[in-house]
């Protein structure tokens, strides 16, 4: 039976793929070129040993190699975590030694007056603590004032100065405050309510009404008045306000002029230590020239008008420190509050994307910082490995090529 | 000899280090690998012996990459067409290059150049004249032991396809033998 001209075609194609010869056993001479070669597609193991690992083996090394890595950073976090806990136990936080309010001040500045024999006076080893937390600071506060200190002249009473480590006005420890507080009522009846705060004050302590006022009618009438009383007294007339409507806002803020108080005394005690010098200079010298005599007065009224400048302003920064400022503000009950301005949505978008910009960058230092540590802090760790792998991989790829 | 068990056991136990698994894979497919490999590049048998190195290389070192989405001799047989194509490309470079002036009848040996006469040299030329993609269908599907089935899942494109293009090829074919015999 002789083949069809297909038929023919389709042996002769078989043919064109027929190997005729015995097999080279290429596969011998390509398992040997991977065993002297390196290549990138071998696994972790396989690449560390020169040759086919089993797959156990594998991923036993890899777990190994996992733990250890785990270890490094493990131990590296929790050194870490043990320095910044133990930095945070020996350094508070700053933010617990600056008081948002004065409620917050739990311990105060202390100014010690100290007056050697000589007469020259100056402000000694003092301390001030801050902060609720209970984590006071010791520093050293050292004000020299040159010439004779004037007895009393801390304890001027209100109104003609400042009012002494006994006054009200002083606070415990020797600060000099101007106290302000402000707070917003919400009452049925505005004006009695307006009437009853005015007669909150004593004017027999010297406190008065600064400034009053009722504007508009109805749902928008307002009422402001503006107190002043002694800064002992300021917490109980805080209170009876509070009793007296509720309470929408309150705020109470204080300025310590304790710097200001002493620079003035200092130069109140020098500008009449040099008056007086100069009025003794005036007694001994009465038979001198005219014109030497008219100097000198010209030169004493200098100082006196200094003295009374000098005077004046303490007396203003008494009656500040010694009365506090109230500014009440009274609204009947059904009065919309104030309206708030909605942030509109490019404010919105710019502050949410501010702070995404702020997290994003804080979190990418950190990142980077904590990389670094990782890095550092296992250097030796890291070199040590580095050794073993290549020490290992080197004896092993020498007995692969012996074998082969 | 391990005739009972499958090519995918067998790449297992290669890759868990059992090197008879190798020998085993190879006396199953290296004779064929060797003979497709041949009529791809043109009967150049070193050029074959190369592609078919270069496959088992592959299989060693990228073995543990199948993931047995195919079977083993598609795999395998898709790396050694691969192989002969940059063996192909290669060659073309350096014939472009002068390095190579005519490559086949430079490797031809004294046997081989008296049979360029017959009918077989004048198929081969006929088959290098098609193109490559009837070429690696015409000479698969006759390929030993390859089945229509087999030779789409390798080349990766339908059946129907498949069996179009070897139409075409073998349509080719004869008008182009027919010609060199008249």
């Amino acid at each position: 039976m002789s083949d069809t001209p297909d038929d023919q075609l389709e042996n002769q194609l078989r043919e064109l793929t027929t190997w005729p010869d015995p097999t080279p056993n290429l596969w011998r001479r390509a398992l040997a070129a991977a065993g002297s070669v390196d290549h990138e597609g071998r696994s972790v193991a396989q690449g560390l040993l020169g040759r086919a690992v089993p797959r156990g083996w594998a991923v036993a090394a890899m777990g190994v190699a996992a733990v250890f890595f785990l270890a490094v950073v493990g131990n590296f976090v929790v050194t870490e975590t043990g320095t910044q806990s133990r930095r945070a136990a020996r350094e508070p936080p700053a933010e617990s030694v600056i008081p948002e309010s004065l409620g917050d001040v739990a311990g105060g500045v202390d100014l010690v007056f100290e007056e050697d024999a000589s007469g020259r006076g100056g402000f000694g080893a003092g301390e001030f603590g801050l902060g609720a937390g209970g984590a006071r600071r010791r520093g050293l506060y050292l004000l020299s004032v040159s010439g004779q200190s004037t007895p009393g002249a801390f304890q001027t009473p209100v109104p003609g100065g400042f009012v002494g480590p006994e006054g009200p006005a002083q606070e415990p420890a020797g600060r000099y405050v101007i106290r302000k507080a402000t707070i917003e009522l919400v009452t049925e009846d505005v004006r009695a309510v307006f009437l009853k705060a005015a007669l909150l004050i004593s004017e027999a302590k010297g406190e008065y009404v600064q400034d009053s006022g009722i504007t508009g009618s109805g749902e928008k009438m307002q009422a402001n008045l503006t107190l002043r009383v002694t800064a002992e007294r300021l917490p109980e007339v805080l209170n009876e306000l509070r009793q007296l409507g509720d309470v929408r806002s309150e705020k109470t803020t204080g300025e310590d002029v304790t710097t200001q108080v002493v620079d003035l005394e200092a130069r109140l005690r020098n500008e009449q230590r040099v008056e007086a010098e100069l009025l003794q200079l005036l007694e001994k010298r009465e038979d001198s020239p005219l014109k030497e005599i008219l100097e000198l007065r010209r030169t004493i009224a200098d100082v006196r008008q200094a003295i009374e400048q000098l005077t004046a302003q303490r007396e203003r920064l008494s009656r500040l420190v010694s009365l506090a400022t109230v500014l009440v503000i009274i609204r009947p009950a059904d009065a919309p509050p104030p309206e708030e301005v909605e942030p509109g949505l490019g404010a919105y978008f710019l502050d949410s994307l501010g702070g995404a910009w702020h997290k994003g960058t804080t979190f990418l230092v950190n990142t980077f910082a904590g990389l670094v540590g990782i890095i550092i802090g296992g250097l030796i760790w890291w070199i040590l490995l580095i050794v073993v792998i290549v020490l290992v991989r080197n004896h092993l790829h020498r007995r692969t090529v012996t074998q082969t | 000899m391990k005739p009972d068990k499958t090519d995918e056991q067998l790449l297992d136990e290669f890759l868990a280090g059992d090197r008879k698994a190798l020998a085993e894979l190879a006396r199953r497919y290296e004779r064929p690998l060797l003979g497709l490999a041949g009529g791809l590049l043109g009967g150049r048998r070193d050029l074959a012996c190369d592609a078919v190195q270069e496959t088992w290389l592959r299989v060693i070192r990228f073995g543990r990459q199948f993931m047995g989405h195919s079977s083993f001799k598609t795999w395998l047989y898709r790396i050694g067409i691969n192989q002969c194509r940059s063996l192909q490309r290669a060659c073309v470079t350096l014939a472009a290059g002068g390095a190579i002036e005519d490559m086949p009848s430079s490797e031809i040996p004294p046997e081989q150049a008296v049979q360029s006469a017959d009918q077989n040299h004048t198929l081969r030329r006929a088959v290098e004249r098609l193109g490559s993609d009837k070429r690696l269908v015409v000479l698969l599907c006759y390929h030993s032991g390859m089945t229509h089935e087999q030779a789409a899942d390798i080349l990766e494109i339908p059946l129907g396809t498949l069996k179009s293009r070897l139409h075409a090829a073998l349509t080719e074919l004869r008008s182009a033998l027919s010609a060199e015999a008249n």
